[in-house]
């Protein structure tokens, strides 16, 4: 967990939940590969049927 | 606070300062859908001068996505070059569905392919899948396969799943027990099943761990409610039936999934229902699990008389703060909250993130009896718009155009989506959904999605902040 302290205010401003070494400039490639999660996305990504909900009445 | 970003994936926590700091920075007003269900989002809480933060703050602000240099038309473009990229990695994995049979005996009034087994017209469509096309559709797979990238041979275990019709009808067995070892012959694989399980006892052999591992049975209330809905062709109910394969099922270590089928006229039976569960004790097993869905508008049920899933979230909400027994009953964004609170908790540090709605738009392959092969289930029996068919000898002839036009569908394909801060995290909603509402495929289907993701993450980071226990949800169609 980062914690970032504003010195004026003197009290916490920023806290990371996740992933704290994230860099968004770096998206394109650190989250396609597998040090990143990569793997674990496609397989996530590629989900049965629909992840989280089966919208329809099928069954 | 609680920040999330859209496409980086960031989780933060910060002052309300920084909050207010980000939405008074914002290039503009959220964008509002040209149609949709999009809802406001929280407003800056005042008007007066909003100090910047620290630096060290503004730095990881920026390093985490809050703060960008891009203009609004850039930040979409890369979005969706995300997006694009990301969908084709999704794309590695494949997915096989089988319908043996569109035939089923039930008559839910709520089905959606209840016209083959009641007009005329289809009943060519009932046949039962024979050896013979089995044969030809196993053979098909490693072309399937190499289409994503697969070598033959690569031992991945193939995820091959069972639907309807009723797949698990008792005069099948002969046949699903052939396909089993069809797949079994061709490598190891993991089996599942979606059945309305009054025929399940004729299974036993082929359920459990190492067979079909996991089914989902569909309960439409308790036994009287029920037995009015998911009615035999002759109309009788079939609860105790189902109930007494659910006790086999746990009994062979089947994992059981329960569907809840809810519209606004049997919501008030849940308890009751929950009660029967916890009567029946099948809430003690680690393999027995319910969940809800919302049952969707069709030619038989109208808007008027269907709920929304964001609806039935805050419906069971309320049905748990009453009867303590409803929390064996769980809420169709349980797997949404789950995720969000295994990042709180430290067992994941990256989001679920979904590059489109469903496996209909990247490795789903669903056979039906005939060998025609469609990317949705919502849309079979009908071959002009199968995506492909199974020759003879296990060649593949897929329908170019209409392959393309499934599984390119992401957030990334429509306008709309493309300028949403939730594509990343929805996918852009069912396909079939927005079809049916808005006559266009290549558009959004909200179904209150952004209520229903920041309710989620605020609850999970809520539950780890007081430690409050949770059972992770595991459903058929999270296999």
């Amino acid at each position: 967990m980062s914690d970032n302290t504003d010195p004026q205010a003197g009290k916490e401003e920023l806290e990371s939940l996740n992933a704290d070494n994230l860099d968004v400039q770096e998206l394109d490639d650190a989250l396609l590969e597998d040090a990143a999660g990569g793997s674990e996305f496609a397989r996530e990504a590629s989900l049965g049927c629909g992840g989280f909900s089966c919208t329809n009445n099928v069954c | 606070m609680l920040l999330v970003h859209g496409y980086s994936g960031a989780y933060d926590k910060v002052s309300r300062g920084v909050a207010e700091y980000l939405m008074a920075s914002e290039a503009g007003p959220p964008p509002v859908p040209l149609y949709g269900e999009w809802k406001s989002e929280p407003a800056l809480g005042r008007t007066e001068a909003i100090l910047p933060p620290s630096d060290r703050t503004l730095e990881v602000l920026a390093k985490r996505g809050y703060l960008t240099a891009m203009t609004v038309a850039e930040e979409e473009g890369h979005m969706a070059r995300l997006i694009k990229k990301r969908h084709m990695r999704s794309m590695e994995h494949v997915n096989y569905i089988f319908m043996p049979s569109y035939q089923c005996n039930l008559r839910c009034a709520y089905c959606f392919q209840d016209h083959m087994r009641t007009k005329p017209e289809y009943s060519h469509l009932l046949r039962t899948v024979s050896r013979e096309m089995l044969d030809r559709i196993f053979a098909a797979m490693p072309t399937i396969e190499a289409k994503h990238g697969l070598p033959e041979g690569h031992g991945e275990a193939r995820n091959i799943g069972l639907f309807g019709g009723e797949p698990l009808l008792a005069r099948n067995r002969p046949i699903v027990e052939y396909l089993l070892g069809k797949a079994r012959d061709m490598g190891p694989a993991t089996f599942w099943a979606v059945s309305n399980a009054t025929e399940l006892h004729a299974f036993v052999g082929l359920l459990g761990p190492d067979g079909i591992a996991q089914v989902q049975i569909t309960l439409d209330g308790p036994p009287d409610e029920h037995d009015k809905r998911r009615i035999r062709a002759d109309g009788t109910g079939t609860f105790e039936q189902i109930a007494q394969n659910i006790d086999l099922c746990l009994e062979l270590g089947v994992r059981v999934t329960v569907r809840i089928n809810f519209d606004p006229g049997n919501i008030g039976d849940a308890p009751r229902l929950a009660n029967e569960i916890v009567k029946r004790e099948w809430d003690k097993s680690p393999n027995f699990w319910v969940y809800t869905a919302p049952i969707v508008p069709n030619e038989n049920h109208s808007y008027k008389h269907t709920f929304g899933t964001w609806q039935l979230d805050q419906a069971i909400d309320e049905l748990r703060l009453i009867h303590p027994d409803m929390r064996v009953i769980g809420r169709p964004d349980d797997g949404m909250q789950a995720m969000a609170r295994k990042m709180f908790d430290g067992k994941r540090s990256m989001p679920n993130m979904k590059t489109s709605f469903c496996g209909a738009h990247n490795g789903m392959y669903i056979f039906d009896a005939f060998g025609d092969i469609y990317a949705c289930w919502e849309r079979t029996g009908d071959e002009r718009v199968r995506i492909g068919r199974v020759l003879d000898g296990g060649d593949v002839e897929m329908n170019v155009g209409l392959e393309k036009h499934w599984r390119s569908r992401t957030p990334a394909s429509n306008p709309t989506c493309r300028k949403c801060r939730y594509a990343f995290q929805c996918g852009g909603g069912c396909a079939v959904l927005a079809e049916g509402q808005k006559g266009k495929f290549f558009t959004n289907y909200c179904d209150g999605f952004a209520d229903r993701f920041r309710h989620s993450v605020a609850m999970a980071y809520q539950d780890h902040v007081n430690g409050t226990e949770t059972v992770e949800p595991v459903r058929v169609c999270d296999l």
